[in-house]
């Protein structure tokens, strides 16, 4: 309950956070003690699942409170953040669930739920921190813990070489961003957003200011995987076990565009700067990049990290508008929501495919339609919803991306993104023939094992989702409005 | 004689540009670990700088300057942990030798 207490330790505000955090923390114990111990190697990842569902009925309880400002004015608790915090926990929880399916039955069950937590924990910070400080030390925290995540295999080769890269780009980043964030502080004397945002308005210095915005975006650019900041994402995903790709594709990514904007609303108001300048330039590039690259790829696990780069680049038309468009916000809202779906769910058919068959070669799902009907489904949904066919979540998101767009006059922005989605079309209109049209190779051995409750359970949040939220954005559409309350 | 702001600008800025050279032209990834290692040293000197020159009654700037130490140090430790498991994986650390994934 909001009180009007002097102190600055507000733990009241912060209950979903201290769900996780506790059991995080409690976990670290747990999976050492569970390590190697039969079914007891699934009570982390059943108290991570729990825990999950318990922070995401929290903060929508929260969900009607004022919009108001705790810990010193450091962590706003408003509409936004109560928004972004219910996607990464929704994010965090289908990816556990695809996660605890992929080592079913492997020692890396025990271990990879506390690492999840604390990368969620950090994100769900990034969504609220109003401190540079803070802000800081929430990204380390949203990256610490997905390097573990990432490595999950050991000994395996590919995962070895995707957390160096990923390791090398996020220090470097992150230390970047750091440095201009340092320059902020400079000049306005403060390290608080709104602070800033308001010293800078009246006279801050122009040359400055854009080379502290410039050096900032390298760090956000990283964790929203914009080109030419995108380097490490086919790496990392391809290398990564599927489920945890499909981690590392959706909280990260939901994270970053939730403390960008945050950073610009505050920080930035009124296009300070020419963020948002930058921002559509960004956007150009990062779509027509990532579905370039993504025309040719052989492997699905690599030409989904390069469709994920491309719709990151749908998702900045509207934050480039962000700050004169009122709906651009619930747009972000709902197309982010879309994309948490819709990815999860085609990564957790690839984390399939990697556990039974052992490859993502796009040769290896010909003929999936015959063999496995239900992943094939759930794959060939998710691609659709990613190319953006009515009456999937994809579609009525894209749509209010341009809509907001046009809106925010960058008619050329919209002709170059509705072109992309016509080109996107090819490579995902390609695997869903790879699925039902072509036979499976005749000397092809049979899949080993079935789905299991766990991947069924996936497949049907995620999919029942992008289409519910396909066929009533509405729904969707309500939740993401709250975003515009900002403190 | 005071020293003014500026050196101590210019000096985190030489940090920062070794540090980005170190990160970019060093092959092995103890080395880069290294070069991130002074790009956080050139924050931490900008950061005590400004709050010297700039609001030296507030006392937030060294909890930040504080901050950056602590994630150097958590940074070298998982970052260590890494090349360790990589070394005892493929006896190397030299980052060419990891460049299997690509396309």
């Amino acid at each position: 309950m909001p009180s009007e207490t002097a102190s600055c330790l507000d733990l009241w505000a912060i209950y979903p956070e201290l769900v996780l955090a506790g059991l995080g923390l409690l976990l670290v114990p747990v999976a050492a003690f569970t390590h190697g111990r039969g079914r007891w190697r699934y009570l982390p990842g059943g108290l991570a699942f729990t825990g999950i569902v318990a922070a995401l009925g929290l903060t929508a309880r929260m969900l009607d409170w004022e919009s108001q400002t705790v810990f010193c004015n450091t962590y706003a608790l408003d509409g936004f953040a109560h928004v972004f915090k219910l996607l990464l926990l929704s994010g965090a929880g289908i990816a556990l669930l695809a996660i605890l399916a992929q080592f079913r039955g492997h020692n890396q069950l025990a271990h990879a739920p506390m690492a999840l937590l604390f990368a969620t924990l950090g994100g769900m910070g990034l969504s609220s921190a109003l401190d540079l400080g803070l802000i800081v030390l929430f990204l380390q925290m949203l990256s610490l813990p997905s390097y573990v995540l990432v490595t999950l295999v050991r000994t395996d080769r590919a995962s070895n070489e995707a957390v160096l890269k990923y390791f090398i780009y996020a220090a470097a980043a992150l230390a970047v961003m750091a440095y201009g964030l340092t320059f902020l502080y400079g000049m306005t004397g403060s390290l608080e957003l709104g602070s800033i945002g308001a010293a800078l308005a009246g006279d801050g210095d122009q040359v400055w200011i854009v080379l502290a915005l410039g050096l900032i975006l390298i760090g956000y650019a990283f964790e929203m995987t914009l080109v030419p900041f995108h380097f490490w994402a086919p790496d990392v995903y391809s290398g990564a076990p599927a489920a945890v790709s499909g981690f590392v594709s959706v909280v990260p990514k939901i994270a970053g565009f939730a403390g960008f904007l945050r950073f610009v609303l505050y920080a930035l108001p009124d296009g300070t700067g020419g963020w948002p300048m930058l921002v559509t330039l960004l956007a150009a590039l990062t779509m027509t990049a990532g579905n370039l690259v993504a025309l040719r790829q052989t492997h699905l696990k690599r030409l989904l990290a390069y469709s994920s780069i491309a719709q990151a680049g749908y998702i900045l038309i509207p934050v480039a508008v962000a700050h004169e468009v009122a709906g651009a916000m619930s747009a972000v809202g709902y197309y982010l929501a879309a994309y948490l779906l819709m990815n999860l769910a085609a990564f957790s058919v690839a984390s399939l495919w990697e556990r039974t068959r052992g490859t993502d070669r796009l040769a290896s799902l010909a003929g999936m339609g015959f063999r496995q009907p239900l992943p094939a489904l759930v794959l060939a949904l998710a691609l659709l919803s990613l190319a953006g066919i009515p009456p999937l979540a994809g579609f009525a998101g894209k749509v209010f991306l341009l809509e907001v767009g046009l809106e925010g006059d960058l008619t050329w922005l919209v002709l170059l993104a509705a072109a992309n989605m016509v080109l996107a079309l090819y490579y995902y209109v390609g695997v869903i023939a790879k699925l039902y049209l072509e036979r499976p190779a005749p000397n092809e051995e049979p899949a080993k094992a079935g789905s299991g409750v766990l991947y069924v359970a996936t497949f049907g949040i995620s999919t029942l989702g992008t289409l519910i939220l396909g066929v009533f954005p509405s729904l969707g559409l309500q939740l993401t409005d709250l975003l515009r309350r900002l403190v | 004689m005071a020293v003014p702001l500026t050196a101590y600008l210019v000096v985190a800025a030489l940090l920062f540009a070794i540090g980005v050279y170190a990160v970019i032209a060093q092959r092995s990834a103890v080395m880069i670990l290294m070069g991130i290692e002074v790009l956080l040293n050139a924050i931490g000197l900008n950061l005590i700088a400004f709050w010297r020159f700039v609001n030296p009654g507030d006392y937030s700037a060294q909890i930040f300057a504080i901050i950056i130490i602590t994630v150097g140090a958590v940074e070298m430790g998982i970052g260590l942990a890494i090349m360790l498991l990589l070394y005892r994986n493929r006896s190397s650390v030299q980052v060419d030798d990891y460049a299997e994934l690509r396309g």
